[in-house]
């Protein structure tokens, strides 16, 4: 597992983002409809609504009189045909027909188009229409219209329910905008959480794979939620993992150390035996298969190491010339033109037995492949705080798609197969190298003009 | 020879035993450091093979206390990891060799047969075998009084064997001894010296010193 570093890059902050972003097209919604629906909208189409009745007053009155339009208004107001609120009154203010208590006050204020915005309130002997109260004072728009011989009709509708109507539907809209700021504040802070815990059980998952400690367990929070859950089955999968990897090692030990004992035993029998050609022959045999297993044992010792408290100063370049000088004998007998070109690197904590060992096995396979007047350049390189040991040779070389199984157990290319080793040297370099966190690869030679192989690897001093 | 083995694993203690008495050895075996160190004071032994890691008792604790009791018995120590500072520990404890596992049974009874005779007291000036003699102050060696010239590891290589004249001294014995590297050789690298050493020592010499140990190792001997 890897921790997740760009937030962005979690799934719940994408979740989280994509409510976020849903509930904003919502509010922009309601805040469009409102400004589009606002109360302006509705008070002229009721002034409308108002002017068309009045019209028709109007032509009533022309047409048949006082009398007609009293019927009119009465009929309205008795029969619910509308809603609006009527005072019909003569040229002395005495009261004709209508609904409304009594005439506007005269501080009425002319909105436009001769509307007026009034205060008006019922009349008590009248049915109460949905819109008005008795004797309770409204807002209201109206109109008057003055006939011929100085009557006049006020002609109202109370405006209260929609300017109620706009304010619920403003405030709702607030409402709502403060439910998305809460909605993302908690699903961010959700996302958070979670993409921290997923970050500790990935930092515990790569603490676990560097170091190799399958001991190591993940972080229990708590019981109740599904990261817990997860933890505890990913703990669950540990141990299995442990436990397996602790029955195959001890499985592969015991095999080791059980084979060991009968070989040796078969060993002596034969050394008992008469001296001839072929009691050497399976003496040898005998020895080759007991540093099999010695070999597998210590690769695995190795390998299942994460200690390092056996580390200690070493001077490398000397540990790389130590390695070359034992191997000169035989660098001489084939008349390889040896190389070297070694940094000197003082300050260097690791293995020096190990270490040593590593070159080795690396030069000793070199040697081995390179023909007679080859050559063999060695390099100990210092780069910044890492350090790369590489062998180029100029011997048959290694076909490319054998190149990675090289560190394998027991991995020999067909062509070597006539040589002598056990395909165990490079598993076990490569042991080693990562004991000290470093990395081994292989690639053509570097040597100019020949097929050989490089064998390199770093080194990171403890 | 009698021999006391103090090792908590029994595989490997069976392995061993097994293998010192096939080798004619008498062998006391016991699987912790208490009742170990309680046979260590008790009785005589020529050689004390000790495991690092014991329970009750650490191992090293057990040689700390019958070094402190003036018992001066060879001891190698075995250690279940290849450990530098495993070693250092043990040798500073008054430990005379060291192994560590897995090892080759052949190089166990090389080192538990030297360690036996590790006693016969040497000259530190110089060293004789029959006809060869090895000036160790001039640096100079010769057979039957012709002087042969030898390179720095080769003379290190035959001092080496002739402080153990008549034993198997083991490739990796060599190796730690003459480079002072404490690893597993898998390769012939020490034959090829072997061989440019015996080119000087035995070639136009009636008989060869040094005798190549099938499985082994090597010997000097006289005739």
């Amino acid at each position: 597992m890897r921790a997740i570093t760009a937030y962005t890059k979690s799934s719940s902050f994408v979740v989280s983002f994509f409510f976020i972003f849903l509930l904003m097209l919502g509010v922009g919604f309601n805040s469009y409809t409102l400004s589009v629906a606002n109360d302006d909208l509705l008070i002229r189409e009721t002034q409308a609504a108002i002017q068309s009745d009045i019209g028709g007053f109007r032509s009533l009155y022309n047409a048949s009189g006082r009398t007609a339009v009293k019927q009119a208004v009465d009929e309205r107001v008795f029969n619910h045909t509308n809603d609006f609120l009527y005072y019909f009154k003569d040229k002395q203010n005495q009261y004709i027909a209508g609904n409304l208590a009594r005439w506007p006050k005269d501080n009425v204020e002319l909105v436009k188009n001769g509307v007026l915005d009034i205060q008006v309130s019922l009349g008590h002997n009248f049915p109460k229409t949905s819109n008005a109260l008795k004797g309770k004072e409204e807002r209201a728009i109206a109109m008057i219209i003055e006939f011929t011989n100085g009557d006049s009709l006020l002609v109202a509708r109370s405006v209260q329910d929609i300017e109620f109507a706009v304010a619920l539907a403003q405030t709702s809209s607030w409402v709502m905008i403060v439910i998305v700021f809460i909605v993302a504040i908690t699903s961010l802070g959700v996302a958070y959480y979670v993409v921290s815990r997923i970050n500790k059980i990935a930092d515990t998952a790569d603490d676990i794979i560097a170091t190799g400690n399958l001991s190591d367990r993940l972080y229990v929070e708590s019981q109740w939620d599904d990261l817990s859950k997860l933890t505890l089955v990913l703990n669950q999968l540990l141990d299995k993992i442990e436990s397996s990897v602790q029955a195959i090692t001890s499985v592969s030990d015991n095999i080791a150390h059980d084979l060991r004992t009968p070989l040796t035993r078969l060993k002596g029998h034969i050394e008992d035996l008469k001296n001839s050609d072929k009691k050497s022959r399976l003496i040898d045999e005998c020895d080759n298969i007991l540093a099999i297993f010695n070999s597998l044992l210590r690769i695995s010792d190795i390998e299942s190491s994460t200690q390092i408290s056996g580390f200690s100063q070493v001077l490398l370049n000397e540990i790389v010339d130590d390695a070359v000088d034992l191997y000169l004998p035989l660098v001489e007998a084939k008349n390889i033109n040896l190389a070297c070109d070694v940094d000197i690197i003082v300050d260097f904590i690791g293995d020096k037995d190990l270490l040593f060992q590593s070159f080795t096995n690396v030069l000793d396979n070199a040697i081995k492949f390179t023909p007679e007047n080859g050559s063999i350049v060695v390099k100990l390189k210092q780069q910044d705080k890492q350090i790369v040991f590489s062998v180029d040779d100029t011997g048959i070389g290694v076909n490319q798609a054998s190149l990675s199984k090289l560190t394998q157990r027991f991995f020999r290319e067909d062509i070597s197969r006539t040589a002598s080793g056990n395909g165990l040297g490079l598993s076990l370099v490569s042991a080693i190298v990562s004991l000290h966190n470093g990395t081994i690869w292989f690639e053509r030679s570097h040597i100019p003009n020949s097929a050989g192989l490089r064998c390199a690897f770093t080194l990171v001093s403890a | 020879m009698k021999i006391l083995l103090i090792e908590d694993e029994p595989t490997v203690a069976l392995f061993i035993q097994k293998g010192l008495i096939e080798s004619g050895h008498s062998v006391e075996y016991v699987d912790n450091g208490k009742s170990g160190l309680n046979k260590a004071l008790t009785s005589q032994f020529d050689v004390i093979i000790l495991d690092r890691m014991l329970p009750q008792m650490d191992g090293i604790d057990v040689l700390n206390h019958y070094r402190s009791k003036n018992i001066t018995t060879p001891t190698l120590i075995l250690s279940a990891k290849n450990k530098v500072e495993d070693k250092v520990k043990g040798l500073r404890a008054g430990a005379d060799d060291y192994l560590a596992k897995p090892f080759a049974f052949e190089e166990l009874l090389a080192r538990v047969e030297i360690l036996a005779s590790r006693n016969v007291p040497t000259s530190n000036t110089n060293i004789s075998l029959g006809e060869l003699d090895l000036d160790l102050i001039n640096r100079t060696v010769t057979r039957s009084g012709q002087v042969i010239d030898l390179q720095s590891k080769e003379f290190k290589l035959l001092e080496y064997l002739m402080h153990n004249p008549g034993k198997i001294v083991t490739r990796a014995m060599l190796l730690e001894k003459v480079w002072e590297y404490n690893f597993d050789p898998q390769t012939n690298v020490i034959d090829v010296h072997i061989s440019r050493l015996r080119n000087k020592i035995d070639k136009g010499f009636p008989y060869p010193m040094i005798e190549t140990i099938r499985g082994a190792g090597y010997m000097i001997s006289k005739r």
